[in-house]
């Protein structure tokens, strides 16, 4: 039988976690099939490693540290061939219920193709900011970094994309 | 230049990041300059035009089923990693034991045994001697099965 507290702490990471991991990986990787693969892989570890997760301060940054590792053990595989198609953006972009507001939907799609041509550490950063919701100081932490160069690789980023919508907005 | 630090303010207030003692000041500023209002918007419809996915229920499925299984497999794992290596130790423990016990009592056989041959040799030696110390004798059998021993003295 499962032990019960297991259960029960690890139900508490995985659903605390499990959207802001599950969009930073897909928005990494673009790829449905492979972003279950890796979502998958890292809560089966975590479950495997729990008792000793548990100990330490924040298990979410853990989490994104061993997604992080896995989407970049693929990319490194791939040799990050640029395929900047965006199919699965748009399949995406068509169930959202502002569809019918031409110009929002401009925007997105915009800000869409603009995150796909970021360079990868900006890239990333922005992910984890606006898809997975992460402070800077989490975010400084997954990537190793300080605080001040998050933010400003994300303000530079931002303000790369509102340049780009600015003649659209009002 | 004083709007560039404000864009700053702007950018740590929509990440909910910015000291609640600057808010009044932002505001402010915000209120008096056009400039920043239109980053606010833009910043705005930055944030919103993310589209963030659901977590797919089927992965979900996948990820609970699996850990169960796996935690059968340890369970397994359990039983094949304690209970049949002690079921072999005590095993081993008893055919030790009684390897011991048949050691012994081959022992004692082998000395009893001794012992009996010890016996039947002084036994046979008196025999000899006895059958030394007497005087010849003849053994005669007929065919009527009547045997006379008689002594040569």
């Amino acid at each position: 039988m499962i032990r019960a507290d297991t259960i029960i702490n690890f139900t508490l990471v995985y659903n605390l976690y499990k959207k802001p991991l599950y969009n930073y990986v897909w928005k990494m990787l673009n790829d449905k099939s492979l972003t279950e693969d890796i979502i998958q892989n890292v809560f089966l570890k975590l479950f495997k490693n729990l008792s000793v997760i548990k100990n330490c301060s924040n298990p979410g940054n853990w989490l994104f540290i061993t997604a992080r590792n896995e989407v970049f053990g693929y990319l490194r595989k791939k040799e990050i061939r640029n395929e900047n198609f965006m199919d699965e953006d748009f399949e995406f972009a068509s169930d959202i219920n502002v569809v019918n507001d031409v110009e929002v939907a401009e925007i997105k799609n915009l800000i869409e193709k603009e995150i796909e041509n970021m360079d990868e550490d900006s890239k990333e950063i922005f992910i984890l900011r606006e898809y997975s919701e992460l402070s800077y100081h989490e975010i400084a932490h997954i990537l190793g970094t300080d605080d001040g160069i998050v933010k400003g690789r994300l303000f530079r980023a931002r303000q790369r994309l509102i340049d780009k919508i600015s003649k659209l907005v009002r | 230049m004083n709007c560039i630090k404000n864009r700053e303010l702007i950018q740590l207030y929509a990440d909910g990041e910015l000291e609640k003692n600057m808010e009044f000041y932002l505001f402010d500023h915000l209120a008096k300059c056009e400039e920043c209002r239109l980053f606010f918007r833009a910043l705005n419809a930055v944030i919103s035009s993310v589209i963030k996915k659901e977590f797919p229920a089927i992965l979900e499925k996948k990820i609970f089923s699996s850990l169960i299984e796996k935690e059968e497999k340890r369970e397994n794992n359990f039983f094949m990693k304690i209970i049949i290596p002690s079921l072999s130790y005590a095993a081993a423990f008893l055919i030790l034991i009684a390897g011991l016990y048949f050691y012994i009592k081959m022992n004692e056989y082998k000395s009893e045994m001794a012992a009996i041959n010890q016996q039947i040799k002084y036994q046979s030696q008196t025999i000899e001697l006895l059958y030394n110390s007497l005087s010849p004798t003849v053994i005669h059998a007929r065919y009527d099965h009547e045997i006379i021993i008689k002594a040569k003295i």
